[in-house]
């Protein structure tokens, strides 16, 4: 047994449940012990000689019943680590009975009770090992230790670090995605720097504090790893840049790790120390560039059972009596938020008095007003209970509508389905009466942005017009919202962009023709029409020299509004590719499903048979240049012989660029077009480009002064 | 070169060729340069005050004005935002669009002003008379869109720095430009082009593209169906002439934008039928025009037009128009358009 903590030990440096000063000493011992058995021995990055020895594998009868499989734990003996646990728990038990003496003490249980070991996580086991893996594969980098084989996953990192070096976390408040990074990171032998939104994590001042967190030697004795809590809030771009920045300078110096270095001022870091990210809100606009580098961990509520059992050892050592039936209550109540519960468990312990705790808790005010989701609410409006007094009823909806507080989208979701419930009416006269009240709405919630929003309070009422209206008893099933505000959102941002694109295109292009021309009238006349010529169907036409000009015509639009021809999957189209315009016209223009159908059906043909006239004017031009460049060929034997010419034509070339008479992009386009005094003696120029003569070719000199 | 609209469109005072007074009115303004007062164009779209504008700084500063470039500036919000915006300017002028700022062109408008007031312009050029034009045109796109800070702002400006900046303010309307600047402005109003001259205008482009015009009868319906807006009349000869291999016939069908034609579809829906799956269709039409940036207002314009052709009686018209001017009012002081629009489709519903 004693033996077989040694040798864990002296595996990873890595301690598990660190912070035992004793096992330190073991360490060194068991290296000297095992000095001579001729085991691997290396030098860690701290400087220390860390000697590996070849893993024994002795019979292990005694766990042989246990549940742990081999590939499950991440090289550390486990069943040992477990022994250390009971006798480890055993001590602490003593801890707690001491505390139990004095129940009312000032700590939040929050904080007392937040978890300091592994198995005291009651989240998602499965998350939780997928979290401990992630940060084990670190070991060869850090502590160098190596791994049993099925943690290998990155093949192609020379330090065997994992693929993503991030580690991002994310899941709904109270889960405990903090507590498990913090446990987590230093069970696995790590000293946590936390950095969170109360720091200040905007411009320079928190790069300086990562580069130093993550790249400077510490005198501690673990390896640091850098917790970033609450990351998706909207300031933290700054703070999100340098991690992305980091992680960048990290694969650029892995890419060069076999390379020797050859200049010094190449700043680029290798990232030896973990980083764990954790945010609330995946979705975040500031996580969007953070999110590819990152292994993603979703965190879930805990399971029931996992949160009673934890509430259930924390009221019995905090001396709690509270039935079963009102710790359900509080789970059910609180979501998942396991915070919260122990929040609420310590409101009840110590502002309770006896004969509460020990009736009936009555947990209703103990909700800090749950609000029910604004979905089963705005369903509700539309349920008329029939052995309910609408008085009554309509109070209690007033009271629940204000609670939730989020009138805005309550009347979007009424507003959203009252056309699809059943209610008696005359024709459209409800509808119509309803906009009023809309209006209404919208007035109140517009103060919100001009007198504070006082009048917000009064947005309750309207929700309630509408059960008082639309409220009937034949409404029973609950009606999917669908959310036409946010598509309508994105659809419109999207069109926006592609109108901005090309406007801003053209103008760049040329401004003296664009600034006529308004983003508004772009939207509302120009670039319909333009859609409508670039899809007319020339196909039929007999005359080929009218055919030709409206080619030509066309073919100057596209260029200059910078539209491309590409084949592209279309939505209706399952696989198929067809031809379209991008950037996408028809979508921005298109509005009837008709003319949408022609995008699919029609337009590909006229379309081709455009792009076909154009690369047939391209081959053709094509042609011309090749014909040009055989007879340059036949001209350069020429110009070999005559030398001085060519000195003489690098001089005048010297100073054409001085004043800028001829540029030298011009010379390609010149070269195309066909030239006419064949018979005439032509003077060859060579010419050359850039600071050392890179570039060399022949020019006529008849192309250089027109 | 470009679409005809662009090709065809007059660089220079002469070459105006239509609402002759008001030509005559600019050139006696160009003729005397050095009292060019602060500018007010206001007409509808495409009745060409941008065209009039940049025709007036050609014939005072020459050629020089269509030769433009783009630069990136950066402006500093009072919460240390940084805001790039592209202005474009030639030698003479600089160009500013309040929509592409939002709500910070007070700031854009300060801090531009008097980066150009500051500078004396100097022309080394002299001209006729001897004297040296020594301001710059600060041209201000859709002026009806400045916020009111930021025409708050312009309004010393605009006395203040008079020596080195004009200002040419171009807008659709003066009604939402607060008085102060209209007093200090010389108010020009660009009227529409009428038929005729618009039929003239696009017999001309017709005749030097060599679009075959049958008859002047197709010019006449698209000079109809522009309702005096030049642009779209120019933009229509051409889609319809390169659709109609250059051919323009009495019986050629006029091609209107998708958006137009939804609404009239639209009208036609809510006379037909008066139902609550009806209001669910239009609902998802109104949803699709607000999302492809069709502003509400013009919607409910186009509808209320396309209503008031449709019905027959007197009193539905009235009553039609009396919703319509409601809604209109709820459109501009709230900020959801869709409550407002549907609500203006249900009542047109049970006015009919």
């Amino acid at each position: 047994m004693d033996y077989k903590v040694h040798n864990c030990a002296s595996i990873g440096e890595s301690f598990l449940f660190g912070g035992f000063e004793g096992e330190k000493e073991s360490v060194k011992e068991a290296g000297n012990e095992g000095a001579n058995n001729g085991d691997l021995e290396f030098i860690s990055g701290s400087g220390k000689v860390v000697r590996l020895r070849k893993r024994v594998y002795s019979p292990t009868e005694k766990y042989r019943g246990s549940l742990w499989h081999e590939d499950e734990n991440y090289g550390i003996n486990i069943n040992a680590l477990l022994d250390n646990i009971e006798s480890d728990s055993g001590s602490s038990g003593h801890h707690q009975d001491t505390k139990i003496a004095k129940p009312y003490n000032n700590e939040l249980w929050v904080e007392k009770w937040r978890p300091r070991k592994f198995i005291d996580l009651v989240g998602n086991e499965k998350t939780n090992r997928r979290v401990l893996r992630w940060l084990r594969q670190w070991s060869p980098a850090v502590f160098q230790e190596s791994l049993p084989q099925p943690l290998y996953e990155n093949e192609y990192d020379p330090l065997q670090r994992p693929a993503k070096k991030v580690l991002l976390l994310h899941g709904p408040p109270g889960v405990g995605k903090t507590s498990v990074a913090h446990v987590i990171a230093k069970q696995a032998g790590y000293s946590v720097t936390e950095l969170n939104a109360s720091d200040e994590r905007g411009g320079w001042q928190v790069r300086d504090k990562i580069l130093n967190t993550l790249f400077n030697h510490t005198f501690n004795q673990s390896p640091v790893c850098l917790v970033a809590d609450e990351i998706d809030g909207t300031l933290e771009s700054g703070f999100i840049k340098v991690l992305i920045d980091v992680v960048n300078a990290d694969t650029r110096a892995t890419r060069k790790i076999g390379v020797p270095k050859k200049d010094k001022k190449n700043k680029d870091k290798l990232l030896l120390r973990p980083i764990i990210a954790v945010c609330n809100n995946l979705y975040a606009p500031a996580l969007e560039k953070l999110k590819p580098l990152c292994e993603i961990v979703p965190f879930k509520r805990p399971s029931d059972f996992s949160l009673n059992e934890r509430l259930d050892t924390i009221c019995k050592v905090e001396g709690v009596k509270v039935n079963s039936k009102s710790l359900k209550d509080l789970i059910d109540l609180s979501q998942g938020d396991v915070r919260s519960c122990v929040n609420n468990l310590q409101f009840w312990a110590t502002g309770a008095s006896p004969q509460s705790s020990s009736s009936s808790m009555d947990t209703d005010p103990m909700g800090k007003d749950f609000s029910s989701s604004w979905y089963g609410l705005v369903n509700s409006i539309f349920q008329k209970d029939p052995h309910r007094d609408p008085r009554d009823q309509l109070s209690s909806l007033s009271q629940k509508i204000e609670m939730n507080g989020n009138y805005d989208r309550i009347v979007q979701g009424c507003h959203s389905i009252f056309p699809r419930v059943k209610y008696s009416d005359n024709g459209v006269a409800k509808p119509s009466q309803i906009a009023d009240w809309t209006y209404f709405h919208d007035l109140m919630d517009k103060s919100l942005y001009q007198h504070n929003g006082e009048l917000m309070r009064y947005c309750a009422c309207v929700p309630l017009q509408f059960a008082l209206m639309f409220g009937d008893i034949a409404n029973k099933e609950d009606i999917m919202i669908k959310n036409s505000q946010y598509e309508f959102n994105e659809l419109r941002k999207f069109i926006t962009d592609i109108t901005n694109w090309i406007a801003y295109q053209t103008l760049k292009r040329s401004p003296a023709v664009q600034i006529f021309t308004s983003r508004q009238s772009l939207i509302f006349e120009t670039l319909p029409y333009l859609d409508e010529m670039i899809s007319a169907d020339v196909s039929k036409c007999k005359n080929l020299h009218v055919k030709q000009v409206i080619y030509d015509g066309l073919a100057e639009l596209l260029n200059f509004y910078q539209l491309n021809m590409v084949t592209r999957n279309h939505d209706s189209l399952e696989g198929k590719k067809i031809l379209t315009i991008d950037p996408p016209l028809d979508q921005i223009v298109l509005l009837d499903k008709k003319r949408k159908q022609e995008v699919v059906s029609k337009r590909p043909g006229s379309l081709n048979f455009l792009l076909a006239k154009f690369e047939e004017n391209k081959a053709r031009k094509r042609h011309a240049d090749q014909a040009i460049g055989k007879r340059e060929k036949e001209g350069e034997a020429r110009v070999k012989r005559s030398k001085t010419a060519m000195a003489s034509g690098n001089t005048i070339d010297f100073f054409k660029t001085q004043y800028g008479i001829s540029e030298p992009s011009k010379l390609d386009t010149e070269a195309s077009t066909p030239r006419h005094q064949e018979d005439e003696i032509r003077i060859w120029v060579r010419y050359k480009e850039g600071f050392s003569d890179a570039v060399r070719k022949n020019v006529s000199w008849s192309s250089l002064w027109s | 070169m470009s679409l005809w609209v662009d090709k065809y469109r007059p660089r220079s005072l002469d070459g105006l060729n239509h609402s002759k007074h008001l030509t005559s009115v600019l050139q006696s303004i160009a003729h005397q340069p050095r009292d060019l007062p602060h500018l007010l164009l206001y007409g509808p779209n495409g009745s060409g005050k941008k065209t009039r504008c940049m025709a007036l700084l050609e014939s005072i500063f020459g050629q020089g004005v269509y030769k433009m470039k783009i630069d990136v500036r950066q402006f500093v919000t009072p919460s240390n935002r940084k805001l790039d915006l592209n202005v474009v300017s030639s030698a003479y002028h600089l160009e500013i669009t309040p929509s592409d700022m939002g709500i910070n062109d007070r700031i854009v408008i300060q801090q531009l002003l008097k980066e150009v007031a500051q500078m004396e312009q100097v022309d080394f050029q002299e001209s006729q008379d001897g004297l040296a034009h020594r301001y710059k045109c600060v041209v201000i796109n859709e002026a009806d869109s400045l916020t009111r800070d930021a025409q708050a702002a312009l309004r010393r400006t605009m006395e203040k720095y008079s020596r080195n900046v004009r200002l040419i303010m171009l807008c659709d309307s003066v009604s939402s430009i607060i008085s102060p600047i209209k007093s200090r402005c010389f108010m020009v109003r660009c009227p529409a082009p009428h038929n005729d001259e618009t039929v003239n205008i696009l017999n001309h482009v017709a005749s030097k593209e060599k679009v075959q015009v049958e008859s002047d009868e197709v010019l006449k319906i698209i000079a109809q169906e522009s309702e005096g807006n030049l642009r779209k009349a120019l933009l229509m000869l051409e889609s319809m002439a390169l659709c109609n291999e250059m051919q323009l016939k009495k019986s050629t069908p006029v091609i209107k934008p998708d958006w137009e034609s939804v609404i009239l579809k639209l009208a036609a829906k809510i006379q037909k039928e008066k139902s609550v799956g009806c209001l669910v269709e239009c609902r998802a039409v109104l949803y699709d025009l607000l999302a492809h940036c069709i502003p509400a207002r013009t919607i409910l314009q186009e509808l209320t037009f396309a209503l008031l052709r449709n019905s027959s009686s007197d009193k539905a018209k009235i009553a039609i128009l009396q919703t319509s001017s409601n809604f209109d009012e709820r459109l501009s002081l709230g900020n959801k358009p869709i409550y407002h629009l549907e609500g203006f489709v249900a009542r047109a519903m049970c006015s009919m």
